[in-house]
């Protein structure tokens, strides 16, 4: 029990990754073996309405992911970050590498 | 309330202890909220993978002034921090000094925690001490 | 806010702290035990002030904490010394030299270097202490002494025959155990989940290890649960109504030590004092059975009150209730002297009845030791016991009680009163100690009394009230040590018109030529008199075997009548020395109406006796006292009597008078001594025609003219 939570599901093509929790050096482990599963493989996209905390582990990971998944001509989007996620993203100074959408529905 | 502390003794607990230090924090916004916990929680990452926690664990506290936040981070002396303090000093508040590099051999991002709490505070001083080694950083208001 | 609850938690736990050590304090005799009291207050004190300044001024907290734990293992090792030979307090000075060094080896260790401790930070509520490369080795030692302790409690109760010494260790035992569970939850567990601020709270766990001894080596009697609850729900109530408003207002006056430490420490002090005090007088007033001077007399009154004409059982139920009413413990025994000399339970009635041989040694024990009124602290902490505390406590054990009331004729015992522990919890204090010294001389009556009267069944025939009183007076007048000296008769009668009288006439051998006697009058008529007469006799015998000083002697018995007697009691009489080997009479009026001297060489009576003052007037008596020496000489004939035949009249209204005496002793100059008294009282008689209506003593000293024999 690490106090994060990733819910894998599909819609439109797109395989959708829902992290909740706390995304730091402690729980980072968990997302990125889900993360490495998926990238470059499928469309990818993941949700993180429901992230409580961000560090630096969690948000190198998820542009990992977006590194390996372009270079293999797939997609990747975040969906909603919260808040707190969002502020993480942009205290990086390379908020324009993320591709962010607003809602799942904007998927296509 | 204008000041608070709190002392993390698990690492399973960084996240939930931190969010509970925020809760306390009436007297931020919701912005200054977010901030705080994620440069605390950056600083902390940092702390257990480069050093260790110690039986005495982190202490952080929070001080509000008229014009800005004060969070303070206490953990045992460990060797490395002093010398990454000193290095730290000798730039200090120069974010060219050390941009974030990615590393393709390890997979990773290098001196990214490190930009985001530069981006997020608006000062951060590393000091070495003989029995404890603090941090602290400063939002301004 | 956070330094409130901390310096309200501290104060309260300072406030608790003193509240019960100072009790313990005052009752504790081992030495150990008090070097451990003091050391653990200034443990709890300075850990507190350590912690409270460890933000502010790192290197004197950390000299703070580094003495508290100095003492805190000191005081490990002194408690470690109580309980090797506990219960026994056994003098080793070589192994107190040792358990001294010691414990002052680690003091210099632990203050003077940083093995235990390097130093203390605190970041608001969390405090960081450093510790140093020995810390866990001094910890294992003082938990190790810990265990020890705890087993050797254990094993000694396990093997130990008396049921109270077991209590005793199974509850040092359990407050070590306490001790190590709280230690663990307040220095520990809390602190770590987020009660940071209890950290300071965690010397209270020695608290309970001390105070678990000191109440052990106090606690003198088996538990009562009842008692139990209560004595702890009253405790919880005291901490409740005084601890936390004190510790609040000591706490909130803290908070003025950034503008002056001097007047935070003068509020507090100010406070304190106070709460304190109140506290004490709250407890005193709701929980502790009083017996101020008023109830002491309201007690005296209903004893003295009880009918003693309702019979054996009658009296002994009913100064029962009054006992047990006025001193709410839960049981009294009335031990009683029976024919055969035992001392056996007369009342409450039982089927197991505690049984005395006068060959006891507790009764051996219990005649040589002067206190009447004993109570089980005083034995405890009183020095005045100190050889005899073992036995005494086992008596005190063996009979379940927490004061006794010893009834003596002289050094004999006629009876005893057992009280047992107080309903309240409480110890019998000084207070009961006055109650019971009050009503001793009353109790003494009525173990006279149930000693010499026989079962309620066997008087239904004897006419109670006269017969009662009479039987006592006789044995008493049994008691007389008859004056038998060569070449000296003396005769006395005494006796009552109607059968009861206060009239008193005593007669002690105090060596082979000296007697001392007592005659006179106790005012009053009746039952009262006669009791105050049978209570004053005993008395004398007892100040005979105190008191070598003959007006100090007087003064006492002054003082008794005063104090002890009912209101209104008086002695009118006479108390002296007979020196027969050199003819003198040594005396004091004490109003005497009447000393004859009839002496040969003037062929003539004079009065003798001169000024007196009656005792039981006033309280000091000693500047009216007159003592006088006249001697007898040879052929001479010394007449003493009560007012019953002066102020005897006859039917015109005259009284008997002076004149009408002298004539009498002048006309039987040559009669011997029981002639004159019987020529005396007949010519009384006939000058009453047979109505004499008063008490009459009379006695008669004739010394012969032994020279022409020689």
């Amino acid at each position: 029990m690490t106090g994060i939570s990733i819910q894998v599901s599909e819609e439109n093509g797109f395989t959708i990754l829902t992290i909740s929790g706390p995304i730091n050096s402690y729980t980072f482990t968990e997302l990125q073996e889900k993360i490495n599963k998926y990238a470059g493989k499928v469309n990818l996209a993941i949700h993180l309405g429901g992230v409580t905390t961000m560090t630096s582990a969690g948000i190198g990971v998820i542009l990992a992911a977006i590194e390996d998944t372009e270079a293999a001509g797939k997609k990747i989007f975040i969906i909603a970050p919260s808040e707190i996620a969002r502020l993480a993203m942009e205290s990086t100074g390379f908020m324009d590498s993320f591709p962010i959408l607003n809602s799942i529905k904007e998927l296509q | 309330m204008k000041k608070i502390a709190i002392r993390i003794i698990k690492l399973h607990n960084v996240s939930k202890r931190l969010e509970l230090l925020c809760k306390k924090a009436v007297f931020c916004n919701e912005n200054e909220r977010n901030k705080i916990l994620i440069t605390a929680s950056e600083l902390i990452d940092n702390l257990i993978t480069h050093g260790e926690i110690g039986v005495l664990g982190v202490i952080v506290t929070l001080r509000i002034e008229k014009h800005r936040i004060t969070c303070g981070i206490y953990v045992e002396t460990h060797n490395a921090f002093a010398e990454f303090s000193k290095r730290m000093e000798t730039c200090k508040d120069n974010p060219d000094a050390h941009k974030p590099w990615y590393d393709i051999k390890e997979h990773r991002w290098h001196g990214l925690g490190l930009r985001m709490c530069e981006n997020l505070a608006d000062r951060v001083r590393y000091r070495a001490g003989k029995k404890l080694d603090r941090i602290y950083f400063e939002i301004f208001r | 806010m956070g330094l409130i609850i901390v310096s309200i938690l501290v104060s309260i736990i300072a406030t608790l702290y003193i509240l019960h050590a100072v009790r313990y304090f005052h009752n504790t005799t081992s030495f150990f035990l008090k070097l451990s009291t003091v050391a653990i207050f200034f443990y709890a004190l300075l850990l507190s002030l350590g912690y409270l300044i460890a933000e502010s001024n790192s290197e004197l907290a950390t000299t703070f904490v580094k003495t508290s734990g100095a003492l805190a293992f000191s005081t490990f090792i002194f408690l470690f010394r109580i309980i090797l030979f506990f219960p026994y307090q056994k003098k080793l000075t070589l192994l107190n030299f040792f358990v001294l060094a010691v414990s002052a080896f680690f003091v210099w260790r632990i203050i003077g270097t940083n093995d235990y401790v390097e130093s203390v930070r605190r970041v608001q509520f969390e405090f960081i202490r450093f510790n140093g490369p020995l810390h866990n080795i001094y910890a294992l030692i003082g938990v190790g002494i810990g265990i020890v302790c705890i087993i050797i409690c254990i094993i000694r109760a396990l093997t130990i025959s008396s049921k109270i010494y077991r209590q005793q260790l199974l509850l040092i035992a359990s407050g070590y155990i306490l001790h190590t569970i709280f230690g663990y939850v307040f220095a520990i567990y809390l602190p770590e989940h987020g009660f940071a601020y209890l950290y300071p709270v965690s010397t209270i766990p020695s608290f309970l290890s001390i105070a678990s001894i000191a109440f052990a080596m106090n606690a003198t009697r088996l538990f009562h649960l009842p008692t139990v609850i209560k004595s702890v729900t009253t405790r919880i109530l005291i901490f409740l109504l005084f601890g936390i408003p004190v510790g609040f207002i000591v706490a909130s006056a803290y908070l003025l030590r950034l503008e002056s430490p001097w007047v935070a420490l003068g509020v507090s002090i100010f406070i304190f004092l106070p709460g304190f005090k109140l506290a004490n007088s709250f407890y005193e007033k709701y929980f502790v059975t009083i017996q101020n001077e008023s109830t002491r007399e309201a007690l005296e009154a209903a004893i003295a009150h009880i009918n003693l004409a309702s019979g054996r059982d009658a009296v002994l139920n009913e100064l029962l209730g009054i006992l047990q009413n006025s001193f709410n413990c839960n049981a009294i025994q009335i031990l009683v002297e029976t024919e055969q000399g035992r001392i056996e339970q007369a009342w409450p009635e039982t089927n197991r009845p505690i049984i005395l041989e006068r060959t006891d040694p507790y009764i051996e024990l219990l005649s040589n030791i002067k206190e009447k009124v004993i109570l089980k602290t005083d034995i405890i902490s009183s020095p005045a016991f100190h050889e005899y505390k073992d036995s005494l406590l086992a008596l005190f054990e063996k009979l379940s009680a927490e004061a006794i009331v010893v009834s003596k004729e002289g050094q004999r015992i006629i009876g005893i009163f057992i009280f047992g522990a107080k309903l309240s919890g409480a110890d019998y204090n000084t207070n009961d100690y006055l109650a019971l010294n009050a009503i001793q001389g009353k109790l003494f009556v009525i173990a006279y009394y149930a000693r010499h009267v026989e079962r309620e069944a066997l008087l239904i025939t004897v006419q109670k009230q006269i017969g009662l009183a009479d039987q006592i007076i006789h044995s008493v007048q049994e008691h007389i040590d008859p004056i038998v000296y060569p070449g000296v008769d003396t005769a006395y009668k005494t006796f009552s018109t109607r059968k009861l009288g206060g009239d008193l006439f005593d007669s002690v051998k105090i060596s082979e030529h000296r007697w001392f006697f007592i005659l006179g009058d106790i005012s009053g008529k009746g039952l009262n008199a006669a009791m105050s007469m049978v209570i004053l006799k005993a008395m004398i015998r007892n100040l005979l075997h105190e008191e070598s000083d003959f007006l100090q002697l007087i003064a006492k018995l002054n003082e008794f009548i005063k104090d002890h007697l009912p209101r209104g009691t008086f002695f009118a009489g006479v108390l002296g020395f007979l020196a027969l080997d050199k003819r003198s009479i040594y005396f004091v009026n004490c109003g005497i109406p009447a000393m004859m001297l009839r002496s040969p060489s003037f062929d003539t009576v004079i009065e003798v006796q001169g000024e007196g003052r009656m005792l039981g007037i006033v309280r000091n008596i000693i500047p009216y006292l007159k003592p006088k020496k006249l001697p007898l000489p040879h052929g001479s004939t010394l007449v003493i009597t009560t007012d019953g035949i002066l102020e005897a009249a006859n039917i015109r209204g005259e009284q008997y008078g002076k004149e009408r005496l002298t004539r009498i002793i002048n006309e039987n100059k040559n009669k011997s001594a029981s002639e004159i008294i019987d020529a005396v009282l007949a010519s009384a008689n006939a000058f009453t025609d047979k109505k004499l209506d008063d008490d009459i003593t009379i006695l008669a000293i004739n010394l012969y003219d032994t020279r022409s024999s020689q």
